[in-house]
């Protein structure tokens, strides 16, 4: 951070008229002049080797502190070269925590044009007094550009705490004796004493703007409850509080008592308020106060192991079971995927699949891999999948499947069975040989009599001409090549045939039919008026006879409008030509000025380009 | 005149003929007789297989093997048919080893996408592949739209796409020269029919090229969420051989992969043979 200071010169007066008094006036304030200089000299030379010199402070947040609410302690080095971070003193009754490493700050200072530069650096301690009385905090030693300084000593007044009047954190549950892996509700309720600033409560919603959350543990902070409650108070009577309640499911995978006292939250409890000019509530002062949550003791016991069913997996709760297989018409060892869908109130995103390869109803017709199933979760109900293939086909039905489970409301073991399945399961199918087998060769009585093979797969092919086949593989080259050779080779021909129709004098003489016309229309303007016209006339001829690769006589006089007309261009400009030629004849005939000359050129240019449009 | 279109034939013509060259390179290695003698052995040794199967199945498994690798020999000299990729899937799923079985059905699947018998044995062969993925319905909507794309081969759509564009050309050649809008309609109707062709092959290669599709040959392995066993796996159950994925990249000896249902991971390199 930088600060930037300029001091203007104070010696620099007017000069009046000078007479004796003012002389010896001036001899005076010369004097004092003098003597301020002098002064101030001294202040900006204590200034700064002050300004040079290291030096260390320590500043105290407050004087009088509660017990268990941290304050902060300063501890500033100005004007250093090089400093280490300083050792904070062990404080009796009170914990220390370095809240940051260092601030650098620096300050610019200019007076008259002199420039002096001062730099310092703060750390930050957070002091939490643990005990009612003084704290004396003893100096901080700190090297400073090779020195050793130490700060002064401070004091500092600590009062017993009301904090837990102000606030507190419980956390209760609806069961006081719960089992392992049982799911059960938790309320988090964030006790608060509404501030009351010109004779009114701070509202509910404002107040909880000063709480903060430090840990959560399973709780959400965004479902938040807001109540207002009245409790009794230690003087015997009752006092309003704000409740904020929010509640999450939990689920104990230990013994042991419920402990969730990591659950913290922090409040910046206000003790001065005041309004901004949009009505709401701004923080002058205010205390910082931190409580951890008060668990309600609940006891968490293990499952019982008396009654305990042999595939019971750890469902804890109450449940159902639910299978659907398909296909049931099949072949033995074709796969069955048999769905099994589990229901129930307890922790339904944990909760293990059944045994199935463990159990022996199903084993003795089935295979049944090992493997652990994976289920997908859809609201309270769990889905898993399996293949599995019967072994015989005098298998009838899929047995009904057992899903154990812990009843924590009645405290014992329940197994929920799922209805039974009928099956139909034929021998494995015959292969398809008819296709692979030659009637020629001595195999084919061979595989006639031999019994049929446990699968469903269809028989080879054995059509030469179809299995030595070469396919040539499709590559983007050769793709690039199908799409994009026919239309170059079209460009070729396009153009070829482009520069066929070019090349004969009749189309060099048609495109070059404009640019003649205006070479002949602009040496024209040279000529004197009464060749002008002739000129002009002569190459609006010479543009009809070269477009058509005509002799330029065919359209002297008439012959051309007669041409135009036929050409269908339209007869505005036919008769515009018809205009320009006269004015060409009268021109050559009676001559004309050196302007009208220009005007009859231009116009002349103005026709062909018009023309030219035609396509003629 | 005359000239350029001599030159024209030239250009267009000596492509094939250094295809056909190449081609008869690829097949050199084994003569025709030899070829057709090698089938014969093939299908004798499956025949064989078939008919000892239940009485003396180590017997069969021999023959099989004897057959897998005749067929085997037939494709590495050049031979290309989808029947030959179709009997080696056969020979695989006999053999007990779904995963080359579904490998050859697939590439017997993309030469000749429209034979029944092949899609029957596919889709046999992939139900005994765990764990199975069935097609969505969002794909099968595709498939259903898209039906030239997926019902025609990939040489079948490239054929279609070089002689509507040979004819769709050649016809606005001759309207050069007899300038009828009924010849501009014909061959633009077919260049644009050559161009939805060959949209729809570049389409394939590009996305074949980009994420190679593969099938798991060696089974048993995790799907991992690193490339190492030390990774934690990205799906619980194992990869069973034959179960179909998509390669995004390959580092080392480990393949990322992408299973049907979208969920990706590593699985090493030699657990999964490209198509």
């Amino acid at each position: 951070m930088w600060t930037v200071g300029v001091v203007s010169n104070p010696l620099i007066h007017p000069r009046g008229r000078r007479t004796l008094p003012d002389v010896a006036a001036d001899l005076r304030a010369g004097r004092r002049a003098r003597r301020n200089c002098a002064a101030l000299w001294l202040l900006v030379t204590w200034t700064a080797r002050a300004a040079a010199q290291a030096t260390l402070e320590l500043e105290v947040e407050a004087d009088e502190v509660r017990v268990r609410e941290p304050f902060l302690v300063n501890v500033r080095v100005n004007n250093f070269e090089s400093c280490d971070a300083p050792d904070f003193p062990l404080l009796e009754n009170a914990s220390v925590r370095a809240q940051s490493g260092g601030v650098d700050s620096s300050q610019m200072l200019s007076v008259n044009g002199r420039m002096t530069v001062s730099r310092s650096r703060t750390y930050v301690f957070e002091v939490t007094p643990l005990a009612a009385g003084e704290l004396a905090i003893p100096p901080a030693q700190v090297r400073v550009d090779g020195r050793m300084l130490q700060t002064k000593p401070a004091r500092v007044v600590v009062r017993p705490s009301d904090a837990e009047l102000l606030f507190w954190v419980e956390i209760t549950c609806d069961r006081k004796r719960i089992y392992v892996g049982q799911r059960v509700r938790l309320t988090l309720t964030i006790w608060v004493k509404p501030v009351k600033m010109q004779e009114q409560l701070v509202p509910p919603d404002e107040m909880m703007g000063f709480l903060r959350v430090i840990n959560f543990g399973p709780f959400s902070p965004r479902e938040v409850r807001t109540d207002v409650r009245r409790r009794s108070s230690a003087g015997g009577g009752t006092e309003t509080y704000y409740a904020y309640e929010t509640h999450a499911d939990y689920v104990p995978d230990r013994p042991g008592q419920l402990k969730l006292d990591d659950v913290e939250v922090a409040i910046q409890y206000p003790t001065r308020l005041s309004r901004d000019i949009f009505g709401t509530w701004q923080v002058r002062a205010a205390r910082n106060l931190r409580a951890r949550a008060q668990v309600e003791s609940v006891e968490i016991v293990p499952l019982p192991t008396q009654g305990r069913p042999p595939h019971f997996t750890g469902a804890v709760g109450t449940y159902g079971i639910t299978v659907s297989a398909e296909p049931t018409i099949v072949r033995v060892g074709d796969p069955i995927r048999l769905t099994i869908e589990i229901r129930g109130d307890g922790p339904i995103e944990s909760v293990p699949p059944p045994d199935l390869a463990g159990d022996p109803r199903l084993t003795q017709s089935f295979r049944v891999p090992r493997e652990e199933l994976a289920g997908e979760v859809s609201g309270s109900r769990k889905r898993f999948t399996q293949i599995i293939r019967a072994e015989r086909p005098d298998v009838t039905e899929i047995p009904a499947l057992e899903y154990p489970y812990f009843d924590p409301d009645r405290e014992m073991y329940v197994v929920a069975l799922s209805a039974p399945i009928r099956l139909t399961v034929t021998p494995a199918a015959a292969l398809d040989t008819s296709s692979l087998v030659d009637t020629s060769s001595p195999a084919a009585n061979q595989n006639a009599a031999a019994p049929a093979p446990l699968d469903g797969l269809r028989g080879n092919k054995t059509q030469e001409t179809e299995l030595l086949a070469v396919g040539a593989p499709v590559r983007l080259d050769r793709l690039a090549l199908v799409l994009f050779v026919p239309p170059a080779v079209y460009g070729l021909l396009w153009g070829y045939g482009a520069y066929v129709q070019n090349c004969t004098p009749a189309q060099r003489r048609r495109r070059s039919a404009l640019r003649t016309a205006r070479r002949r229309i602009d040496q024209a303007r040279a000529l004197p008026p009464r060749d002008c016209g002739a000129e002009i006339a002569a190459a609006l001829n010479g543009y009809l006879a070269d477009r058509l690769d005509e002799p330029a006589a065919r359209f002297v006089g008439n012959a051309a409008t007669a041409f135009l007309d036929d050409r269908r261009v339209p007869a505005p400009l036919c008769a515009r030509w018809v205009r320009l030629l006269g004015r060409c004849e009268q021109a050559s005939f009676g001559g004309m000025t050196d302007g009208d000359t220009a005007a009859l050129a231009d116009e002349a240019r103005e026709c062909l380009r018009a023309l030219e449009r035609e396509r003629l | 005149m005359r000239r350029p279109l001599v030159l024209v034939f030239l250009f267009c013509v000596s492509p094939a003929n250094r295809l056909r060259e190449s081609q008869a390179a690829d097949t050199a290695f084994m003569t025709p007789d030899r070829q057709r003698e090698v089938l014969r052995q093939a299908l004798s040794a499956f025949d064989d297989a078939v008919a000892c199967a239940q009485h003396d199945p180590a017997g069969a498994q021999e023959l099989y093997r004897r057959a897998a690798g005749s067929f085997e020999s037939l494709v590495t000299s050049g031979m290309h048919s989808a029947a030959l990729e179709y009997n080696l899937g056969n020979t695989y799923f006999r053999l007990g080893m779904p995963g080359h079985a579904i490998l050859h059905y697939r590439r017997a699947e993309r030469l000749a996408p429209g034979d029944e018998v092949l899609r029957a044995n596919l889709a046999y062969a992939r139900r005994q592949a765990e764990p199975h993925f069935p097609a969505r319905g969002q794909e099968r909507l595709w498939q259903r739209l898209l039906f030239w794309h997926y019902g025609s081969s990939l040489a079948q759509r490239f054929r279609t796409a070089a002689v509507l564009s040979g004819l769709g050309w050649m016809l606005l050649m001759i309207r050069l020269r007899w300038r009828t809008p009924m010849v501009l309609a014909a061959g633009a109707f077919a260049i644009v029919l050559a161009l939805a062709c060959g949209g729809s092959v570049l389409a394939q290669l590009s996305d074949e090229r980009a994420r190679p599709p593969a099938v798991v040959v060696e089974g048993g392995y995790l799907l991992r969420l690193g490339r190492g066993e030390g990774y934690d796996p990205a799906l619980r159950q194992s990869l069973g051989a034959g179960v179909e994925v998509r390669i995004l990249q390959q580092r080392g000896d480990w393949v990322e992969v992408r299973l049907p249902n979208d969920l990706t991971g590593w699985l090493p390199a030699a657990a999964i043979e490209r198509l």
